[in-house]
């Protein structure tokens, strides 16, 4: 059982009708980035999910958050 | 991931040109060894500078070809220095170079424990293969920077 970090990156760009390299570029990130980030395989540092929370113009909570005891 | 896999390929003709070049030092070395076995005049010695010349132009097409490689702002003087395959475009590129300088070391602790213990048997091969040496650690570098190549493949799919 451990902590894991969820994201609605994927559903927040669809939402706002960006693609992949638009967030990327928007972020100062790469696409492949991105793409990991929305499959779970990588965890951004702070600085990039206060980035990409900021371009969705919500809060960084709203974007991440913790799922505790997941298996 | 472009600019590792053209970096890895340079490193690969680097550390041939790099061994030609040690292999005929060896050859000269041979014969300065037999000149000072019997000093009497006429004394010929030869040594093939070809791989110096190859290693320039090399250096030459390395730096060219990198220098438009790289994104603009990185082609100064400084970065062209650094070792390529340490150039990363984002954080998660950063990660993975970190994770693979951790194979990497890894790596080095069985390669340098295998070569040295190839090593204590070198007095079998010198009169067959005096180049042996010479040979084992340019094994090290080419275990080291295709494990680097690896990791880097695998993590940036």
């Amino acid at each position: 059982m451990e902590d894991r970090l969820f994201n609605r990156v994927k559903e927040l760009r669809a939402r706002k009708g960006l693609t992949q390299q638009t967030l990327a570029q928007h972020a100062g990130v790469t696409r492949q980035t991105i793409a990991a980030i929305e499959k779970g395989d990588y965890l951004p540092s702070v600085l990039l999910a206060l980035k990409i929370s900021d371009v969705f113009d919500l809060n960084l909570e709203d974007v991440f958050s913790i799922k505790k005891g997941w298996e | 991931m472009k600019i590792a896999r053209v970096s890895y390929f340079f490193n690969l003709v680097l550390l041939a040109i790099f061994g030609w070049g040690l292999f005929e030092l060896l050859r000269s070395s041979q014969q300065l060894a037999i000149i000072a076995e019997n000093p009497e005049p006429p004394w010929i010695m030869e040594m093939n500078l070809m791989p110096m010349l190859v290693l320039f132009v090399f250096a030459m097409i390395v730096a060219y070809v990198f220098s438009k490689l790289l994104p603009k702002g990185k082609r100064s003087i400084k970065h062209l220095l650094n070792p390529f395959e340490f150039y990363s475009a984002d954080e998660r590129e950063e990660q993975v170079i970190q994770i693979a300088c951790k194979h990497v070391y890894m790596a080095m602790w069985l390669v340098v424990g295998l070569v040295a213990a190839i090593m204590t048997a070198y007095p079998l091969f010198i009169p067959y293969f005096p180049q042996l040496p010479v040979l084992l650690v340019l094994l090290i570098p080419l275990v080291l920077i295709t494990t680097f190549q690896l990791t880097i493949e695998k993590k940036m799919r």
